[in-house]
């Protein structure tokens, strides 16, 4: 990393972009739960619905708690409040979720506009910038070194680059996608691009072997009963 | 509804109604359904009679022939001694199913319209099955095909029809039912417009129009519930006895009369002992019994305020035939005083 060739503040922000990602991948479970408090704490018919499934729990226990025969009108009473109020949940039920999908389709509006569309504008953009120079050309065989430093596109162009190589001696290898000549015996970079897909893979592959270590539950060997012969 | 705070103890505003055409009488088994629904067909009858008046059952076990003394079928008949006054017994579930069976049996050449069209091969009674209503509706629509049939035959038309419903609840289910068809319809929309030459390959050469008989029942029904919500056209007579089961099942019965937006506003509550006026024949049970009765009557009056409440008397013998319901009956239009009318309770004919 001694030979970063870029400027900071595009390996700064793409860091940045990468640690969010992961943690709202790592945090999805609770989203919903973060959407409801910050969209629903506050809303009146959340707090509508609360105080009436308190009420029917009110009402519930005191029809629990007295004979429905000496106390057939109390009862009743209670029964048709416990009606009205079970078809009122219901539709206080059915808003909350109308909010709280509208909250999470909000949610994924933001991450798209504030998260993945500028990281994808950002590695479009940079994508092709070296982060470092590898310390000799010869770690890696040419076609490889050519994705490094050029990125995916390297490999999708590399037929044509090679037929081309053929007709035109001069360089090695043209680079059509680039337009930038990778002589024979340069240094060979890193690109942004790679770097980043690179960096992903590596966390994946942690989190993966975390994952299968600590934290995946194990399967127990299912149980194999023999059928009795009838 | 009466407007006054007072609302009568009677059901004599029914009985001199003029507007209605629909009069519904249900509760559960055994409350007394047929000797009210008869009850408030007799007053009526008495009361205007310039009308005609038509009493039907459609409760399979049938009571009315046994009621009047008389046998009554499928045609509507007068009854013997009352000349605007008809019966009729029809058990639509039953007369459904043969109509469904015959459709079945002769295939495409039974179809001549109307209910055998819509219930063509048995095909649409199949699919149809598993909508909640549509077996209320389509039983309903049988009976008011019997209704029609027998006005186009005699040339006479009623102007009131009361029904003796049966006491299987859910009767007037199908009121919800367009509610219920418009979203079917809708889905069946969806598939017959991805599927639709699939589909009709599968329904046969027969060429089922199953969405077009649909919208033809939903609009039938439709008709019925708009004349059916209308409280000048139609109310719900409830019947129960001053016991908890049958108040609680009478109860259910409102609330879900309420939800199909139909008038319910009278409630007749049969087999009360008035012990306390009886001063010849006052057992310490019937006191025990009638104390009980009391108490849910006191019930029945914290809950239902603003409905007719009419309390009728146990008497002493079955009522049966016309002498015995009209001495019965006529405690629904003036309503029954235990001090000066307990001597009818033992005054019943004996017709058993």
């Amino acid at each position: 990393m001694s030979d970063l060739t870029m400027e900071y503040w595009v390996l700064a922000t793409t860091l940045m972009f990468v640690v969010i990602t992961k943690f709202l991948q790592y945090s999805a479970n609770y989203h919903e739960s973060w959407v409801s408090k910050f969209t629903q704490g506050n809303t009146s018919s959340y707090k509508d619905y609360m105080s009436k499934l308190h009420e029917q729990k009110l009402l519930q226990e005191e029809n629990h708690s007295i004979s429905a025969q000496d106390n057939y009108a109390k009862w009743t009473k209670n029964n048709r409040k416990l009606d009205k109020l079970a078809t009122e949940l219901k539709t206080l039920k059915a808003q909350i979720h109308e909010q709280a999908s509208k909250s999470q389709q909000l949610l994924k509006t933001c991450k798209l506009v504030g998260l993945t569309l500028p990281f994808f504008a950002l590695k479009m953009w940079k994508g092709k910038e070296i982060v470092y120079y590898l310390p000799s050309n010869k770690m890696f065989p040419h076609l490889f070194n050519g994705t490094w430093h050029q990125g995916w596109l390297f490999v999708a162009m590399y037929p044509l680059d090679f037929v081309l190589s053929k007709i035109n001696t001069v360089y090695d290898v043209t680079f059509i996608a680039s337009k930038v000549p990778v002589y024979k015996g340069t240094a060979v970079g890193v690109s942004l691009g790679i770097w980043v897909w690179a960096l992903t893979n590596v966390l994946a592959s942690i989190e993966f072997v975390i994952n299968q270590l600590f934290l995946a539950q194990a399967v127990p060997e299912p149980v194999v009963t023999e059928k009795k012969a009838n | 509804m009466d407007l006054d705070l007072e609302v009568d103890p009677n059901l004599h505003s029914l009985i001199t109604s003029t507007t209605h055409k629909w009069i519904f009488v249900g509760g559960k088994g055994g409350v007394g359904k047929t000797t009210s629904s008869s009850s408030i067909s007799i007053q009526m009858a008495l009361n205007q009679p310039e009308k005609q008046f038509l009493l039907i059952s459609t409760d399979p076990a049938h009571n009315l022939s046994d009621a009047f003394g008389e046998k009554f079928g499928k045609d509507a008949r007068k009854v013997t001694g009352m000349n605007n006054l008809s019966c009729m017994e029809i058990d639509p579930a039953a007369a459904l199913k043969d109509m469904n069976d015959m459709a079945v049996s002769q295939g495409q050449g039974a179809n001549q319209g109307g209910l055998n069209d819509l219930l063509q091969g048995g095909a649409l009674a199949d699919l149809t099955g598993s909508i909640p209503g549509i077996d209320e509706a389509l039983s309903f629509m049988e009976v008011m095909k019997h209704i029609k049939n027998q006005e186009q035959g005699e040339g006479e038309t009623f102007d009131t029809v009361i029904f003796d419903t049966a006491p299987t609840g859910h009767t007037l289910r199908f009121l919800q039912l367009p509610t219920t068809l418009s979203k079917l319809l809708e889905k069946f929309g969806e598939i017959t417009g991805k599927l639709g030459p699939m589909l009709n390959s599968f329904m046969g050469s027969g060429n089922v129009d199953i969405s077009g008989k649909l919208n033809e029942l939903k609009a039938n029904v439709e008709t019925i519930r708009q004349q059916f919500t209308d409280p000048d056209l139609t109310t719900f007579v409830c019947v129960c006895i001053s016991e908890f089961l049958s108040l609680y099942e009478t109860e259910r019965l409102i609330q879900e009369l309420i939800s199909y937006d139909m008038d319910v506003n009278s409630i007749i509550v049969n087999q009360l002992l008035f012990a306390d006026d009886d001063k010849e024949h006052n057992c310490k049970r019937c006191q025990a019994r009638w104390k009980m009765q009391k108490k849910y009557l006191d019930q029945i009056g914290e809950l239902y305020e603003d409905f007719h409440v009419v309390k009728m008397p146990l008497c002493a013998g079955e009522i049966r035939g016309l002498p015995n319901l009209k001495k019965f009956s006529h405690f629904l239009d003036k309503e029954y005083n235990p001090a000066t009318d307990g001597s009818v309770i033992y005054e019943l004919e004996d017709k058993n």
